[in-house]
């Protein structure tokens, strides 16, 4: 099988490069960290592009397009920002959008590498069933790629489209945008929702783990209520 | 049509984006009736603006561009009692039919603006208790004709929720979903003009729609559709 992942290089997206590597795909990874890069397997092919620019994702086709279709594509890249809305800068919020939403659907419309039959999936955030008071910039991307994920689905017919929604994880990525005395017990392994992406290969909304699925059912059946936790879980900490 | 009533609620200063055509004119033609003090700004010029167009401060501003937000931050007055960000653009196609550059307009004009207005909106509402009405769309469940579009209204939906939890009690954050409405967006995106179009709700009922929807409490989302509009245009046919 043949992979691609976009946003390899660290948390989710590497523990996704580690666990197809070990049972035989060939890898491909994109990532804008070179660092990270370069600490990953070396059989893995790697290509340094920050999705957010599209000269960027121009060279990386360069690169991609002489090789043959891939049967999963990952769509891993994203950043964060956390804090009061209001006091930080927007121009870093904003930011957040051009990763993980224009970056994204940018880097699809140029990258046509699926195979027939494949599968694409986006990585989204739990935040789409339960809010992220505290997030609102990076929760609004990530429900743009939920909604983006469902409208493009209709329309794929040879390739299935899957978005997942994990909760938070243990990763760079949490280390960095989470509380600073949040509790890292409570956050879920990369590699078991890597797992859960490499083996579930149908459904559209995947909402990977027991713990996500139950915040997620809560978010539907009592909005306001989980709204008030995770103001008071999260917000009221940053 | 006697849909607008005088009304005897306060005097309130309101900016409105987007307000040049469409959902956002029609927006801006109900306050001033109504006696409020309007800010309003859309991509047109002044000297482009449709004839009818109320006599309210206006500033030709576009809200992709971040210097022209900026400078409408910068021309605001200190304090607002409400903010409806109409602005929106988008096109009626499949992803495939997308460009880099549309993408990033679009998204920029639809959510980057709403963040970064929202941003600077907060000291100028707070005092005030005033509120935030984000105008969002039914497309915003996915739409499969235009992705780009739906994902940018989605993310406004998400973007509205979690705010609404940030500043409770501060400013009150609602996005405001109106069902397909005839203001010549469908054509300007180009959708083929069919049956459809004529069953599109009319743009003032969503404007009036949309005012009223900031005003009451609850959820943070309302959808504007024929069934919230109805009666009134009943009424006004009558009337």
């Amino acid at each position: 099988m043949k992979v691609l992942v976009v946003g390899g290089a660290s948390g989710l997206g590497k523990a996704l490069v580690e666990q197809a590597m070990r049972r035989g795909d060939s890898v491909w990874v994109i990532d804008a960290d070179r660092e990270g890069l370069d600490r990953l397997d070396r059989a893995a092919e790697r290509v340094l592009c920050d999705i957010s620019e599209e000269a960027a994702i121009d060279g990386a086709l360069e690169v991609l397009r002489h090789e043959p279709p891939f049967d999963l594509v990952v769509l891993s890249a994203g950043i964060s920002a956390t804090g009061r809305f209001e006091n930080m800068d927007p121009g870093i919020m904003i930011r957040v959008v051009a990763v993980n939403l224009v970056g994204t659907t940018t880097a699809l419309l140029k990258c046509d590498l699926i195979a027939r039959g494949g599968r694409l999936v986006f990585v989204s955030s739990l935040s789409h069933f339960v809010s992220y008071p505290g997030a609102s910039a990076y929760a609004a991307s990530k429900d743009g790629i939920v909604v983006f994920a469902q409208s493009i689905r209709r329309a794929q017919h040879a390739v299935s489209v899957q978005v997942v929604t994990p909760g938070p994880m243990e990763t760079p990525h949490a280390e960095r945008y989470s509380p600073p005395n949040g509790k890292k017990g409570s956050r879920a392994d990369p590699k078991e929702i890597a797992a859960v992406i490499l083996r579930k290969t149908s459904g559209g909304v995947i909402v990977p783990g027991v713990t996500a699925k139950l915040a997620a059912f809560a978010g539907r059946v009592a909005p306001s209520f989980v709204g008030r936790m995770m103001r008071h879980l999260i917000y009221a900490r940053l | 049509m006697s849909r607008r009533q005088p009304t005897v609620s306060a005097n309130h200063t309101y900016l409105v984006t987007g307000a040049s055509s469409g959902i956002g004119y029609e927006i801006v033609s109900i306050l001033a009736e109504r006696g409020h003090t309007v800010i309003a700004t859309g991509r047109r010029s002044s000297s482009a603006l449709p004839s009818g167009f109320p006599d309210v401060a206006y500033h030709g501003l576009d809200m992709a561009m971040e210097p022209d937000r900026a400078r409408l931050l910068k021309l605001l007055p200190t304090q607002l009692d409400r903010a409806i960000l109409c602005c929106g653009t988008g096109h009626y196609r499949p992803l495939a039919g997308e460009t880099p550059a549309d993408i990033q307009r679009t998204v920029a004009v639809n959510l980057m603006a709403a963040i970064h207005l929202a941003h600077g909106l907060f000291p100028k509402l707070s005092p005030t208790r005033g509120r935030l009405g984000l105008v969002g769309s039914v497309a915003r469940r996915g739409a499969s004709g235009m992705p780009i579009y739906a994902a940018t209204k989605g993310a406004l939906h998400g973007l509205a929720r979690s705010l609404a939890i940030e500043w409770s009690g501060l400013v009150q954050v609602k996005v405001l979903h109106p069902g397909p409405t005839a203001t010549g967006m469908s054509a300007a995106a180009g959708r083929p003009a069919d049956w459809f179009d004529r069953i599109m709700l009319p743009p003032a009922a969503v404007g009036m729609g949309i005012v009223e929807a900031l005003e009451r409490g609850g959820s943070f989302s309302r959808t504007i559709s024929y069934a919230q509009i109805l009666p009134r245009l009943l009424l006004a046919r009558r009337g």
